[in-house]
């Protein structure tokens, strides 16, 4: 059974078609690219499957539940790491995660949330209020957030954006160790060579349409030689 | 109803006001005691008394009222609204918290705001009238609550309600402050003409502030019971409207 399933999913908005019968699925420990062009739907569909958007047809299912019919299941598999730096600002670090982990409905643990901070570099700004960050090092709290309450999936919207090269190559290393743990991960972003590094699986959105979703390894090797910049490109134009 | 989610999200809105407890506490404090002032001290002594109750004892339950209510709105309406706008409405979003853990999240988040200003305002008052304890502390705790409570209750929804700081601030201007100013608060129903005192008794802010001074001061205009059951019909009809709004998740859902 595959961990998140998307059957002919539609979400409009106005006139908006967002989300054209997109349909496909992420097998349980892999990481997945969700690719697409500013507009193609990624956002509506992650928010389609954490319950912030209701879909106007089709079926999602989150480990066999669906998350309009048990909320309360699948959020508790979930962990989102929105585009937008979102922070309540009269918290530290350490008080966002505790909060966050303790909405989620779980008892305080203290050394796995330091394990997190440790793991993102932002031990020392534990008791640092967002305001204090730079870009990258609240774009790398919002995935502390995320990780709080230990979601199965974990499912990040442009996480890289703004975050220098060897922060960068620190997450990568992240989430390559997450996903051995066993971790879901589904990643959005516009660096193609990001999803080209790390993805075992590609899926191409346009337009609220799904134009492509194959295993990493086939489409390179399908498309003799072209890298998957080029590749995206082109189903893209 | 898991406890530890109602635990966190009391916390988390009872921590946000206690940070700015200058701006949140004493600003109010000092507001009343300004009342207190000019109302019981300069005017006051123009009045004798009222009921047998010296005129700055008398408006201490109304300001008590006047000041908590008004920041037990603000507490939730001003935390919501700052959350759509800042984007941190997913906080609430994301987790699986329940409609039920929802409102009594934000409920007691404003109640405490409110009882603690309540408290502080009564020991000022006091320090300066000698009248510190209520004479049916029962009453006094039940109306305190279902007062702030109320208030609570209202400022939540509409700051589900409300797009704008605008929207959110115009209730209060337009609809509660004058509420609480028109709920005889500076005087008593026997000083108005019979058409105002009419018109008085269909304010339900003037059956929290009879409320509070039958159980704070032993006089009353109406019946306790009366004020009593306004101020309980009035919670529970509200905490109803509010469990529903959080239920179908309206103007919060993008």
């Amino acid at each position: 059974m595959p961990i998140l399933a998307f059957d002919a999913v539609t979400k409009s908005f106005g006139d908006l078609k967002a989300l054209d019968e997109i349909t496909f699925t992420v097998k349980k420990g892999e990481l997945f690219a969700l690719l697409g062009p500013n507009g193609a739907g990624k956002t509506t569909l992650i928010n389609c499957l954490n319950g912030l958007t209701d879909r106007d047809s089709g079926k999602i299912l989150v480990m066999g539940e669906d998350p309009q019919k048990n909320p309360s299941f699948t959020k508790m598999k979930l962990g989102i790491v929105e585009q937008e730096l979102v922070f309540d600002h009269f918290f530290s670090a350490i008080e966002i995660l505790r909060i966050r982990r303790g909405l989620f409905g779980l008892p305080p643990d203290e050394a796995y949330l330091d394990w997190i901070l440790e793991k993102l570099n932002l031990t020392d700004k534990r008791d640092a209020k967002p305001m204090g960050l730079s870009g990258g090092m609240k774009r790398r709290l919002m995935i502390a957030k995320a990780l709080a309450h230990n979601p199965e999936i974990l499912i990040l919207d442009e996480p890289t954006a703004g975050v220098d090269i060897a922060l960068r190559q620190n997450l990568y290393k992240f989430l390559k160790e997450l996903q051995k743990e066993g971790k879901t991960i589904i990643l959005t972003t516009h660096y193609l060579e990001e999803a080209e590094f790390l993805a075992d699986t590609i899926c191409i959105q346009a337009s609220g349409k799904t134009l492509l979703v194959e295993d990493k390894k086939n489409l390179l090797e399908r498309n003799n030689g072209k890298n998957l910049e080029a590749i995206f490109l082109e189903l893209t134009a | 109803m898991n406890l530890i989610r109602l635990r966190t999200l009391i916390y988390k809105e009872t921590h946000r006001f206690l940070k700015v407890w200058l701006q949140t506490l004493m600003s109010p404090v000092i507001i009343a005691v300004m009342y207190f002032a000019v109302f019981g001290g300069a005017l006051g002594s123009q009045i004798a008394e009222i009921k047998g109750i010296p005129y700055a004892v008398f408006i201490i339950p109304g300001l008590v009222l006047l000041q908590s209510t008004n920041n037990a709105f603000m507490n939730p309406s001003s935390s919501l609204i700052i959350s759509k706008y800042s984007g941190t409405m997913s906080d609430l979003l994301l987790p699986p918290i329940t409609p039920m853990e929802k409102v009594l999240g934000f409920l007691f988040g404003g109640v405490v705001r409110g009882f603690l200003i309540a408290l502080l305002i009564f020991i000022t008052a006091g320090i300066f009238t000698g009248k510190f304890f209520p004479e049916h502390w029962i009453g006094f705790f039940v109306i305190l609550f279902l007062a702030n409570g109320l208030f609570s209750i209202l400022g939540t929804i509409a700051g589900i309600w409300a797009k704008t700081f605008d929207q959110s601030s115009s209730i209060s201007t337009f609809i509660i402050t004058p509420m609480g100013f028109l709920g005889a608060v500076f005087y008593s129903l026997e000083m108005l003409p019979p058409l105002a005192q009419k018109i008085s008794m269909l304010n339900p802010f003037f059956y929290l502030v009879d409320g509070l001074r039958w159980s704070f001061l032993g006089i009353s205009e109406v019946s306790p019971y009366l004020s009593f059951g306004v101020s309980l019909g009035l919670f529970c009809v509200f905490f109803a409207i509010n469990y529903g709004l959080f239920k179908t998740g309206w103007r919060l859902k993008i």
